[in-house]
Order: C-alpha cells, then sequence, then structure tokens
C-alpha cells in the first residue's frame, strides 16, 4: 500500500463516477457524450486494475488483494463525501493526486540512487 | 426482499451494532491494553529480550516444566516471561500447576506491575459473547451474524440500482438522507461486509454447524481435531539432565526458514533435561493464515526438528478466512482500513435502526402521542445508539480513575461499562426523541474529548509527553480519542438540526411504513 | 391502510419457519452428505462441508421468502432434506463401526 496505488484508485474512482450523468453534471456543468463517457470508463477501470497490480506486486497477491480493497473502500468513501459537498473538488483531485503521487516517488527514487 | 432485508436486520439491529463497535476495537486490542495499563508505558522494544528472559527464567524457575517467552514487538512493547510454577517442591508437571510470570521492560529489565484490568480483551470477548456467557453470548451473536448475512444479500437483491446510485449521497433531504446514507455505508465496503459476516460466522462454524464433523466422525468422535487441526507433540521428560542449548541461534534458523519474519513466542518444555524441547511461533504478522505456524527445536543440540503450518487446502482455506477475520496479519495502515470499514459497518447499522423509526415519524400528526411500539423501538434505538459509545468512553474513564489497589479492579471497570449502557436507556426514556438524540451525542463527544485531559491528570504519559516522545501508541489512543468525540460531534450537530419536513414528488419518498412481503415493486 | 389478513399472516410465519427451521435441517443433512461423499481427505472434507454451510443456510432463507407460495417454499426445502436425511440414516445401518 503506498500514496501511489491510493491515488491511482481514488483517481479510477472519480473517472468511474464522472461518466454517470448525474455527477458529470456536478462536475462539467453539463452532460458528457457517449465518447468521453466510454474513455472514463475505460479509464477508470484501468486505473483501478493497475493500482491492484502495483499493491500486489509489493505485498504479494494474497494480503495485496485485501490491501486493494481497503483502499477502494477509502477511496470510495473519500469520493461519495467529495462528491456530495465539494464536487468540483472531487473532480480536480482525480488529476492532482496521481501527479503528486508520481512526484513524490520519483522524488523518493531520486534520494535512494543518490544515496550511498 | 425488501421486505426479508428490513425484518432480517431490524431485530438483530441492536446486537449487531454491539458487535460491530467492540469488533472496530477489537482491531486495536493490543494497543488498547497496553493503554490501559499506563505502569507499562516507559517500556521500550530492545533486541537483547531473549537473554534477558533467559536469566530470568533461570533464576526463578530453574525446574520448571515449562517456560514461555512471549517477545516484544511494536505493538505490545513489553517482555512477558512466563513459567509452570512447582506444586510440590522439585515437580512441576505440564498437566498440573500454576502458571506464573512476569512482565518487563526490555530496554531496562525492570520488572513491571501493571494495574489489573481486562482492557482490550474485554471488548474482544464481549464482540462474540456479549457478556452472555460461552453458550447463550455466542448463540445470540451467531444469530445475529446469520440475520446479518441475510440482510446484506437481500438488501443487495432488492436494491435494484445498486451501481446507478452507487456515489449518490444527498444530505438535508430527511428520510431520503437516511437511506442513502444506509445505501452508501453499505454499498461503498460491501466487499467488507460480506467478508467479515460470513468469516465471523466462520470463527464458531463448529458451534453452529456441527452436522459434517458430526457425520463424518461419528464412530470416531476424537478423531476430526487430531485430523483437522494437528498439534505439535508435547515433549517427553527422560530424567537424564543436560544443559540447554543457546537460544539465539535458533531464533536466527527461524527466521531463515520463515524468510524474515520475526517469532513471537518461544516455548521450552523441560529446559535442563535430556528430552527439552525449544518451540517457536511466528508472528501473525504478514502471514493471512491464523493457523499457527510453529518452528520445533531439540532443546540440547539445537537441531530443527519440525516445521508445523497448515497442510490440506482445506485447513489452509480455513485458516485463512479466519484469519480474514482477525486481521492480524496486517500493517498499521491496512489495519486502519479495516477499522474504517469496521466504522462504515457500524454507521450501517445504525442507520438502518433509525429508518425504522424515521418512516413512521410522519404517519403522526403534530403533538400525537406516538404509539406504544414506536416509543420503545426509539428508546432502544437511542439507548444502544448513542448509549454503546459512552458506555465505551466510561470504561476508559474507570480505568484511569479506578483506585489501583481495588479489589476485583476490572470487574469493577466492566460494571461501569454496563452501568453507563443501561443508564441511557433510562435517559432515552425520561426525555423527548428529538433532543435526547443531540444531547445524547454531546455528552459522548465530551467524554471522549475529556479522556486525554484524565489521562494526562492520572498519569504521566499525557499527550504533552507522548507527542514529543512516545510512546506512540498512547498518543495515537489520545489522538484516536479526540477524533471519535469530533465523529460524535458531528452526529450531535447533524441530529439537532431541524429536517424539512416539505412534500417531496411521487417516487421520492418511501412508502410509509413496511412493504409487505407479496408487492412485487 | 388495513392490517395484514390471517391468511397473510399464516403464510409469512411459514416461509419463516421453512427457512428458519426448514433451511438448517436442509443444511445439516447437506452438509453430512458432503463431508461423505466429497472427494477429499475426511478431515478435509468436513472442513469444506462446514465452510459451506452458511452459504446453503443463506440461499435456503433466500428462497423460502422469494418463492411464488409458501407450499412451493417448503417442497423445495423439505424434499431434498428429507431424501438426504433418509440416505444418511442408511448409512448407519450399513456401516460396521
Amino acid at each position: 500500500m503506498s500514496f501511489l496505488t491510493f491515488a491511482l484508485a481514488y483517481a479510477g474512482l472519480a473517472a468511474l463516477s464522472l461518466a454517470m450523468n448525474r455527477h458529470a453534471r456536478e462536475v462539467f456543468q453539463r452532460e458528457l457524450a457517449d465518447g468521453p463517457r466510454l474513455a472514463l470508463r475505460s479509464a477508470g477501470g484501468c486505473l483501478l486494475v493497475v493500482s491492484l497490480i502495483l499493491t500486489a506486486a509489493s505485498s504479494g497477491w494474497p494480503v495485496g488483494t485485501v490491501e486493494w480493497f481497503g483502499m477502494l473502500t477509502a477511496s470510495a468513501v473519500a469520493c461519495v463525501l467529495l462528491l456530495t459537498y465539494y464536487p468540483r473538488a472531487a473532480g480536480v483531485l482525480a488529476a492532482v493526486l496521481p501527479a503528486l503521487a508520481v512526484v513524490v516517488l520519483i522524488h523518493d527514487r531520486y534520494m535512494a540512487w543518490s544515496s550511498p | 426482499m425488501a421486505w426479508l432485508h428490513a425484518w432480517a436486520g431490524w431485530p438483530a439491529g441492536w446486537i449487531l451494532y454491539a458487535v460491530f463497535i467492540s469488533g472496530t476495537l477489537s482491531y486495536f486490542r493490543p494497543e488498547i491494553s497496553h493503554w490501559m495499563r499506563p505502569e507499562l508505558a516507559t517500556a521500550r522494544e530492545h533486541p537483547d529480550s531473549v537473554a534477558m528472559a533467559m536469566r530470568i527464567l533461570q533464576e526463578r524457575a530453574p525446574d520448571s516444566s515449562r517456560w514461555v517467552i512471549n517477545l516484544p514487538n511494536e505493538r505490545e512493547p513489553t517482555l512477558r516471561v512466563g513459567w509452570m510454577a512447582a506444586t510440590e517442591p522439585g515437580k512441576a508437571d505440564r498437566l498440573i500447576g500454576r502458571f506464573d510470570g512476569v512482565v518487563l521492560d526490555p530496554s531496562t529489565g525492570k520488572e513491571l506491575q501493571p494495574r489489573q484490568t481486562r482492557g482490550g480483551d474485554f471488548f474482544q470477548r464481549f464482540h462474540y459473547e456479549l457478556g452472555l456467557g460461552q453458550v447463550w453470548g455466542r448463540w445470540l451473536v451467531g444469530v445475529c451474524a446469520m440475520a446479518m448475512l441475510i440482510a446484506i444479500l437481500s438488501g443487495v437483491i432488492a436494491h435494484k440500482q445498486l451501481f446507478r446510485n452507487f456515489f449518490t449521497f444527498r444530505p438535508g433531504k430527511g428520510q431520503r438522507s437516511w437511506l442513502d446514507a444506509h445505501h452508501a455505508v453499505g454499498v461503498l465496503a460491501l466487499p467488507y461486509h460480506l467478508l467479515i459476516t460470513y468469516t465471523g460466522l466462520i470463527t464458531m462454524m463448529f458451534m453452529y454447524m456441527p452436522a459434517a464433523v458430526e457425520t463424518a466422525y461419528r464412530y470416531d468422535p476424537g478423531g476430526f481435531l487430531i485430523e483437522a487441526f494437528p498439534n505439535p507433540p508435547h515433549a517427553q521428560a527422560t530424567g537424564r539432565s543436560a544443559r540447554l542449548t543457546a537460544i539465539e541461534p535458533l531464533l536466527q534458523q527461524a527466521e531463515r526458514q520463515w524468510n524474515g519474519a520475526a517469532p513471537a513466542t518461544i516455548v521450552i518444555e523441560y529446559p535442563g533435561d535430556a528430552g527439552a524441547r525449544v518451540q517457536m511461533q511466528r508472528s501473525a504478522h504478514g502471514k493471512l493464515t491464523h493457523t499457527g505456524q510453529f518452528i520445533i527445536f531439540d532443546g540440547v543440540s539445537g537441531e530443527m526438528l519440525s516445521i508445523w503450518g497448515e497442510e490440506s487446502g482445506a485447513m489452509q482455506a480455513h485458516g485463512v478466512l479466519y484469519g480474514l477475520h482477525m486481521a492480524r496479519f496486517s500493517s498499521a495502515s491496512l489495519r486502519w482500513m479495516f477499522a474504517l470499514c469496521g466504522v462504515l459497518g457500524t454507521v450501517m447499522v445504525a442507520t438502518g435502526l433509525v429508518l425504522w423509526s424515521v418512516k413512521r415519524m410522519p404517519q403522526r400528526a403534530e403533538g400525537e402521542r406516538a404509539m406504544l411500539s414506536q416509543r420503545v423501538v426509539e428508546i432502544l434505538n437511542n439507548g444502544t445508539i448513542t448509549g454503546l459509545p459512552i458506555a465505551v468512553a466510561v470504561y476508559f474513564w474507570a480505568n484511569r480513575l479506578l483506585p489501583v489497589t481495588l479489589a476485583e479492579r476490572p470487574a469493577w471497570e466492566v460494571r461501569c461499562f454496563f452501568a453507563a449502557w443501561a443508564l441511557m436507556y433510562v435517559a432515552a426514556l425520561l426525555q423527548n426523541a428529538r433532543t435526547a438524540w443531540p444531547r445524547h451525542f454531546f455528552a459522548g463527544a465530551l467524554l471522549f474529548a475529556l479522556l486525554p485531559l484524565v489521562n494526562g491528570l492520572t498519569t504521566s504519559a499525557h499527550l504533552g509527553i507522548t507527542l514529543m516522545q512516545g510512546p506512540a501508541i498512547y498518543a495515537g489512543f489520545d489522538l484516536s480519542m479526540l477524533g471519535i468525540a469530533a465523529l460524535l460531534a458531528i452526529a450531535a450537530w447533524n441530529t439537532s438540526r431541524e429536517r424539512p419536513e416539505r412534500k417531496e414528488a411521487a417516487g421520492d419518498t418511501l412508502p410509509s411504513g413496511t412493504p409487505m412481503l407479496e408487492e412485487r415493486s | 391502510m388495513a392490517s395484514p389478513s390471517t391468511s397473510y399472516r399464516l403464510a409469512v410465519a411459514s416461509r419463516a419457519l421453512a427457512a428458519l427451521a426448514g433451511g438448517y435441517l436442509l443444511t445439516a443433512s447437506m452438509i453430512g452428505a458432503l463431508a461423505l461423499f466429497l472427494p477429499m481427505e475426511r478431515a478435509a472434507a468436513a472442513l469444506t462441508a462446514t465452510m459451506l454451510s452458511f452459504a446453503i443456510y443463506a440461499c435456503s432463507v433466500l428462497w423460502a421468502f422469494a418463492a411464488r407460495s409458501a407450499w412451493l417454499a417448503w417442497a423445495v426445502i423439505a424434499l431434498p432434506a428429507l431424501a438426504l436425511e433418509a440416505l444418511l440414516w442408511s448409512r448407519s445401518l450399513l456401516v460396521i463401526p
């Protein structure tokens, strides 16, 4: 479990939620056409799968699967709360969190690489 | 199906609320037990624990038949050393005898005298017995767990728009909001709810469903336990004395065998005898199965004799299911995920119970007295939903305020818990429902918020110190108390607001009353 | 809203009995049979059957309330239960302890 995998899980769920008309209306102020909706659904699914694979890679499949379900629940709760009270933030975070996580990851790798 | 969901969920709901709250607390059983014994606050882990333990054992119980060492870890930083005390001078049989022990600070070697308390173990036992004993308590919890399983399955079947409404939550709309909240917490953590309910039933499955074992082993009653859950054999005393081998190399061997995982417990049988055996048990961390993993060494030569874990696929499956319920394998962050899901489950049960009352309120005209059955349900709801958190807080308060030398101290702490819980039903009886809810939640918030203060006034391990120097368990506990206080305060604020009683569009509100069974909606 | 009729109450009670008592007996007989006939070692079969028991019981309860009528609910639950019980009982006549 790491910040990156959590961010990917959140982004995946947010993408899936935005593919629904009700929530797209809240965030984008309009309904999306079928094309973008399909793209969002596929992207959401892919992000979730990537999150699962990364988690399993670091913790092993048995424990990793359990961790992934835990992260899904936590990010689903975050998603629902944000969509209810701060819908714009929910959408923005879907893009910001993974970017931030990648930055953190690169920073950690760089520190590990550059230290003796 | 909606009918079945309501009737499966409702009568069992009050019990399930208690089960969910105590279960969520039990995820942190070691931390709670540690916090409730502030005399242990100074203990810190130390790498030389085994040597320290062996020294104590050689001094105190050289002729004992059985030594037990519980090594310190992150969640329980004390070293616990125990031995079978001789009942007659020179004769300590492993079958009869008194078990004696000490608790040590591994960093100083000093013996600690923790106050008498049941600690977090009380919540764990309450979780599957409700204080009603091994037979009645476990059966009642089992029946309610089965009802929960039915409620989950019928709820999923009845909820036709499960995925369409997955992310929907509309606050401030009265009855509809409660339903949304119930759906949200139910669906968001659906895998968890299914898992925890089924695996919970698994933990007591031989009690609830004995037919398979009874049928297969009708002519061989004791055979099942021997075949399904074999235990490492006990050592045999030879009567010849021999020097006990060094333990540290065995620790390293065990760690290598377990790919780096450390032993949690060391049991030495017949130390000083030629037939001595050293048994190491792996810590639960990182391995899903609940089945104990043992390695047996010869006590004189140090040779690795046997390795014990699960054997057949069915045993593995059982161990994993059991382990998933206990969640001992989890890292700290995963444990918090489990606790979050436990809280969601608790809220799910609570909102379900409240839906019963809320659905019937519009049927009453303003000022009209409620029917007796409605009033009873209200009181039971209030007393359970607000009363249990308050009882938990009172239990912690009692731990700090009751005198350390009080006789039967653990029993008194538990009595405080049940007394507070019972009083909350009385309080609900005496008050108007609309004002009772926010008042009770606020009282709970206050009790939890003041706990760190009480801790600071009665011990030297308060937040001022622990935030800087640790131990982290104390800081974490106090902060969690503040977190719970915040949640209860939100609940208090939420229940104190006026609900808009406006005409809702047709199809938006639930039909008043419980749906009839034969209606196919 | 008229109060439910007696026949409605009887139907509900009948389904509840089928679910709770009938379902339990069906589950018990099924896991007894599974423990004997699953192609595994005896202990593993008994373990597996017991682990499956709650799923079987849950299905029985759901069926009892989803069936089109109370009679149908009883039929699907009671008949297999009786058949399996007969099968298991016959074993006790044949097995030499």
